[in-house]
């Protein structure tokens, strides 16, 4: 049965880029959901609890991806593992990210070698890989 | 609100980091560095903005030429141009507006603040907005792009931002 990984995103082209990325990292056996605000990536993950791995944007109308990990974390979707992709990169912002539950924080462009160096070691930490 | 008069030096300074973070941003992007020309071109038609919000208020536009949109998304998804919508090109601008305001706040801004950004939006160059502190017009594969940061009559910061207004005084 294929993984499902959510990929939350308001730029089509960067959620289609992300896609690519994650398929170049992690193979081909994965189902991709797609939404394009935290809002409607928690009605996404709410009918797909077993979404292994979440990538989502920081800035994006409705909900952003501060208030989405907050979400999550509090939802109780302890097997899901949130990666948050942002041009906002800086260090402060990011151990805010970490202390809510993301897993880790991606500066854009993410690509397959960050992927490959950044999350993949996570998760195999956390036993998934 | 702390409101700060800007001198000529002040001003350089952000030109100078904008000219970097647009650089960067198309060197990471499409692997092209930008000619930047003395000259600027009138601003005219449509442009994309994005704002920044916090600590600074100002107001980054941007506009590209439908070419080197097509370029940027077709280099970064890997496909002919032809296969790309309307909508994969818009969000193209957006996403090189976005990266470009965020290197030019990492570089303004002391390291380790935070800072703010609100979405893309859109609007006419025929429209009022703050004062156009920096204008730089540059080719990329000789398309032309034309990037302009506005702020109000005089830079403002949010409360508590000091540090801000002395690392841009440096």
């Amino acid at each position: 049965m294929a993984k499902k990984v959510l990929v939350i995103d308001d730029s089509a082209l960067a959620r289609r880029f992300i896609r690519q990325c994650i398929q170049m990292t992690f193979g081909n056996d994965l189902e991709f959901l797609e939404a394009s605000n935290g809002k409607d990536g928690l009605a996404v993950l709410g009918v797909n609890p077993d979404a292994w791995l979440v990538f989502t944007d920081l800035n994006m109308p409705l909900m952003d991806g501060f208030e989405f990990v907050k979400h999550v974390r509090s939802s109780g979707y302890t097997k899901t593992n949130v990666v948050v992709v942002s041009s906002l990169q800086n260090a402060a912002r990011e151990k805010e990210l970490l202390q809510e539950g993301a897993i880790a924080v991606m500066s854009k462009p993410i690509s397959p070698i960050k992927l490959k160096e950044q999350i993949e070691p996570l998760l195999k930490q956390k036993g998934i890989l | 609100m702390k409101v700060v008069e800007l001198t000529s030096a002040d001003v350089e300074k952000c030109e100078s980091f904008l000219k970097s973070a647009i650089s960067e941003t198309f060197e990471n992007l499409i692997f092209t560095e930008p000619e930047f020309e003395e000259e600027t071109q009138p601003r005219s038609g449509e442009f994309l903005y994005i704002d920044m919000l916090t600590p600074l208020r100002a107001r980054l536009l941007g506009k590209i030429s439908s070419n080197l949109s097509a370029e940027i998304a077709s280099t970064v998804l890997g496909i002919e141009p032809e296969h790309l919508s309307d909508v994969i090109l818009n969000d193209a601008v957006g996403e090189v507006l976005n990266t470009i305001a965020g290197h030019f706040l990492r570089s303004l801004l002391p390291d380790g603040d935070k800072f703010d950004l609100g979405l893309p939006g859109r609007m006419d160059s025929s429209e009022p907005f703050s004062e156009e502190l920096v204008h730089i017009s540059a080719k990329i594969n000789d398309e032309p792009i034309s990037i302009c940061l506005a702020w109000s009559q005089h830079a403002a910061f949010t409360e508590g931002e000091d540090d801000v207004v002395d690392e841009l005084k440096k």
